[in-house]
């Protein structure tokens, strides 16, 4: 017979027997900045980088160590968590969500780096949702193209193409503008 | 534009909301757990491990069951003790006040997120309850259990109180007969099948069940405090 402690290790360890700070401390930026690459800087990054926690709080005892490491269930959580919050709110999709930013509103107002990063988010939102989500799970998160690969069902290649493609596209729109 | 010039707009989350945020979720971090999703899996199975629950925590009830009253689907119901050595069930529960214990013999549990992805992963389609009790509503998961040499899928459905329903879809394996002990069996018809009802009973669990077989599988509704005329209700109103 298998005793509970053994039952918890194998319906999937509660993320208190992993050392849940640990974890937290190292999973928390790459969290946030998945998010501010998805929907910009802003409360809005902090408040589905909550919502993702909170949720993988509560989800802990489903985190099976054998199927996917902490950081892919993680980031599985918090797409689902972004998924959600777009199903919530129609009227905030991911193009909407920074249509009305533009750089000639914030580049007397904040430091050059802000601003840049506002122009490119205006450049992230229009890109395609996909490419835009690998964009920000590669450059915003940190993940590698095999991990990016797990997590959307996309082979580790096209995976590659599409972040390339999406550089490319980028990097167009971003020189054509002075 | 490179790879760096993207990179370079990461930051770190405000030391703030970092601390604020881990304050909130490392308060339950930091009370006692009270296994809430063994708690809940507990109940969802139970029906599994009534009979050897009952064996277990009272050894008079060693012998051998004297009849065996009805058969339904994989479940062989009979007046009386059953012996242990004729119970495959894969779980026991255990209860103490202050622990949930459960045992398991080799099963295998995946979670789906709705019928469609419990049915792919119990490899039959799943059924889905049309209707529900005034103020019952679906819970979050569906839990496809090996058991034996088939397959369970379960659902769970509650009200805003501690009231609960589970629906079990069982495609029983070969040799996977559960042998099951209760005070009182009724025997009644659901959706055309012939069923048994079992009232709630002074067993450990204290749940009462609506049990048939249709379409080579075994259904079974539990609940806690489901009349039969509710729970019939709900059976006729599986579908696709």
């Amino acid at each position: 017979m298998i005793t509970k402690p053994r039952l918890l290790t194998w319906l999937g360890a509660p993320a208190t027997e992993v050392d849940f700070e640990a974890l937290y401390r190292a999973e928390l930026p790459r969290i946030y900045n998945f998010f501010r690459y998805r929907v910009g800087e802003g409360q809005l990054a902090e408040d589905l980088t909550s919502a993702t926690f909170e949720r993988a709080w509560r989800k802990r005892d489903r985190y099976r160590r054998d199927l996917a490491a902490f950081s892919t269930w993680l980031f599985t959580i918090a797409r689902r968590v972004l998924v959600d919050h777009y199903r919530q709110h129609h009227a905030e999709a991911p193009l909407h969500d920074a249509a009305h930013l533009t750089t000639d509103q914030t580049l007397e107002d904040l430091t050059q780096r802000q601003a840049d990063f506002e122009r490119l988010s205006v450049l992230l939102a229009q890109l395609a949702d996909r490419d835009r989500e690998l964009v920000a799970l590669k450059y915003g998160a940190g993940l590698t193209n095999r991990t990016i690969a797990g997590l959307t069902g996309l082979s580790e290649s096209n995976v590659g193409v599409i972040l390339h493609r999406a550089l490319q596209t980028l990097r167009a729109k971003w020189e054509a503008q002075p | 534009m490179n790879d760096d010039f993207l990179t370079r707009f990461r930051k770190p989350p405000r030391p703030e909301f970092a601390a604020a945020l881990y304050q909130r979720i490392s308060k339950p971090m930091q009370t006692p757990m009270k296994y809430p999703a063994l708690r809940r899996m507990a109940l969802i199975l139970s029906i599994f491990a009534s009979v050897p629950l009952t064996v277990l925590v009272f050894p008079s009830a060693r012998t051998f069951a004297q009849g065996v009253l009805e058969q339904v689907g994989g479940f062989v119901f009979s007046v009386g003790p059953i012996d242990p050595s004729q119970v495959p069930g894969p779980l026991t529960i255990v209860r103490t006040p202050d622990s949930v214990s459960i045992h398991i013999t080799g099963n295998t549990v995946s979670t789906a997120n709705d019928p469609a992805e419990a049915g792919n992963l119990a490899g039959f389609t799943v059924l889905v309850p049309a209707y529900l009790p005034s103020g019952y509503v679906t819970g979050s998961d569906w839990f496809v259990i090996a058991e034996g040499q088939g397959t369970v899928v379960t659902s769970d459905y509650h009200d805003a109180g501690k009231n609960f329903l589970f629906i079990n879809q069982w495609q029983v394996g070969a040799g996977d007969l559960k042998p099951y002990n209760r005070e009182a069996i009724v025997e009644v018809t659901v959706r055309g099948q012939s069923g048994v009802w079992l009232p709630e009973t002074a067993s450990p669990n204290g749940n009462q069940a609506l049990v048939w077989e249709e379409n080579d599988k075994t259904y079974s509704l539990i609940s806690n405090a489901l009349s039969l005329d509710e729970m019939l209700q709900v059976a006729e109103a599986l579908g696709q």
